[in-house]
């Protein structure tokens, strides 16, 4: 074997040459070309996304609300899913009271009047009383509430605004669904909600479409505290109106809640879109426990709301969908979810 | 600003304030010279693991997003860098870093009977009458003659050669002597010129060598 040292008594200008050769086999090393594979390359953007989302979310409004609800009840990270729970709680009193009829009116309206200003301040009452008094408005309305379940299961489109069968006949084909749900519920986050006059909202209710209806209860429902949300649902239940049905997941429980129509039909065209514009599959398994709410749609579609990831479904037995959800998004989505369930 | 525009450091600062897009661009300037980067560190023995270092470099990337400040440095230095340790951290491991890393900067210490080697079997190697198959030969062999070089002689090559990085980056990235960057770099084409001999002469005379 050869000793023989690199040659050094070549000049600058000998090498120039050779360097330029030896950047051209650079150039034309057999992995000059290699790239990670598409795996890595899912991994890592997904690992961006989820850093990106975590931020995000740690800041969000809804973050925020439910870190001040959870606050007055607890420490860790229960908190926020307690906070949910609490609000919806009191959202199912507060519905169920208003199903009472035009016989106990005043009664729903004091109740109505009250319960949102404490949800949305939170100085409700003490959670034990709260709990405590749940179970005796949910036997009665549960029955009603799994009848209406079962009466928009068996309509394909017709996911809102789902009168009884009385009604149904004379009631108009559902609304199609809207496009710009998620834009107009950003929108309405960062707005200042007007509060409407209860004479407006009672004209547009029984002189409107449904979709009409759906629009000015969702305006007056954006303030926590419209007096205007309460006749509105009052009209409604004297026009013999049932309200429309959803299944919420909250903290592992499934709860079956009648939501309020116009928002309903928001938080469904809202939860397509979001998937219509970018699903995809098999981006990674989500932890079930991390899940921040369901909602099931009536043809036995779900979706699972995650920290900036909304999940989707056809049926119990299709595949999951995955698709990341902006800040905008996911706040919008929260946004309709909490109109869907009451003020 | 149009999104292609944006330095590197513009597009870290937009990761981290939120824009997941941003970090999808950085990832696609980048992606392919800092997989090439890793794996001809790490070398042929440890090619297999240049997917699992590659994803640890960027994860990094994306942990340090937060505590992310512009230097002197500029991103794509900063980022080499991280691949630079990670790569480190598997040779450690592996016992590679350590037989090779000795005498980095000894010049004549043994690494001289292994540019012999390489420089008997680059001989061997004829280059083809035509232009892609010699270059195609030429590119294997740099491939065999890198794998051979200490790693931190071959890391200031890379660096230097295929990112374009300044010495002063390199010896801010490295922590070490500007000095010491132009030191490694020449070793590290000392030996290269010896090991590529037979590509790097004129195609006539290689030609004629072979």
């Amino acid at each position: 074997m050869s000793t023989r040292p690199p040659d050094r008594s070549r000049s600058a200008d000998d090498d120039l040459p050779r360097d330029a050769r030896l950047s051209q086999a650079l150039q034309h090393m057999p992995d000059a070309h290699m790239a990670p594979s598409a795996q890595v390359r899912a991994e890592v953007l997904r690992q961006a996304r989820l850093a990106t989302e975590g931020s995000l979310s740690r800041s969000s409004p809804l973050r925020r609300w439910l870190r001040a609800q959870g606050s007055q009840l607890g420490s860790g990270h229960w908190r926020p899913a307690a906070a949910l729970g609490l609000f919806l709680v009191g959202a199912l009193s507060w519905t169920a009271l208003n199903h009472r009829g035009a016989g106990e009116g005043a009664e729903a309206t004091q109740v109505a009047d009250a319960t949102p200003a404490r949800a949305a301040h939170g100085q409700a009452q003490p959670l034990e009383e709260r709990v405590a008094a749940a179970p005796r408005d949910v036997p009665t309305e549960a029955p009603k509430a799994e009848q209406a379940a079962k009466s928009v299961a068996a309509g394909a489109n017709a996911v809102v605004s789902q009168p009884t069968a009385q009604a149904a006949v004379a009631a108009p084909p559902a609304p199609p669904v809207h496009d710009t749900a998620l834009a107009k519920a950003a929108a309405a986050t960062s707005a200042t909600p007007p509060v409407l006059p209860e004479a407006s909202v009672a004209d547009r209710a029984a002189t409107e479409t449904p979709v009409a209806l759906a629009a000015a209860t969702a305006r007056g429902g954006l303030a926590p505290t419209a007096p205007a949300a309460a006749p509105a649902t009052l009209m409604r239940a004297e026009q013999g109106l049932a309200p429309a049905v959803l299944q919420l997941k909250v903290n592992g429980q499934m709860r079956t809640l009648p939501l309020r129509a116009a928002p309903a039909a928001d938080l469904l065209a809202a939860l397509r879109q979001a998937m219509d514009t970018g699903a995809n599959a098999g981006l990674g398994q989500v932890q079930t426990s991390a899940v921040l709410w369901t909602v099931a749609g009536p043809a036995g579609e779900a979706w699972e709301a995650h920290a900036g990831l909304l999940r989707y479904r056809q049926g119990p037995t299709a595949p999951w969908r995955e698709h990341p959800l902006t800040r905008a998004q996911a706040a919008a989505l929260n946004t309709l979810v909490q109109q869907a369930v009451g003020p | 600003m149009d999104a292609q525009d944006r330095t590197d450091d513009d597009l870290m600062l937009a990761f981290a304030a939120g824009q997941g897009a941003a970090f999808e661009l950085l990832y696609r300037r980048h992606e392919g010279a800092l997989f090439r980067f890793v794996r001809r560190v790490l070398g042929q023995a440890l090619a297999a693991q240049a997917d699992e270092v590659f994803q640890q470099t960027w994860l990094k990337i994306i942990g340090a997003k937060a505590g992310y400040q512009p230097g002197p440095a500029s991103w794509k230095t900063w980022a080499f860098t991280i691949a630079h340790h990670s790569c480190l951290d598997v040779l450690r491991k592996s016992g590679r870093e350590l037989s090779l890393g000795a005498g980095v900067d000894d010049e004549d210490s043994g690494a001289a009977d292994t540019l012999d080697w390489l420089q008997a079997e680059g001989g061997q190697h004829s280059p083809s009458s035509e232009d892609t198959a010699h270059w195609r030969a030429a590119g294997q062999q740099l491939m065999h003659c890198l794998d051979q070089l200490p790693t931190a002689q071959r890391v200031a090559f890379l660096l230097h050669h295929e990112e374009g990085c300044s010495l002063l980056d390199m010896a801010q990235a490295l922590q070490i002597a500007a000095e010491a960057v132009k030191s490694r770099l020449r070793y590290a084409m000392a030996k290269l010129r010896g090991c590529m001999a037979p590509y790097l002469v004129d195609r006539g005379l290689a030609g004629g060598k072979a």
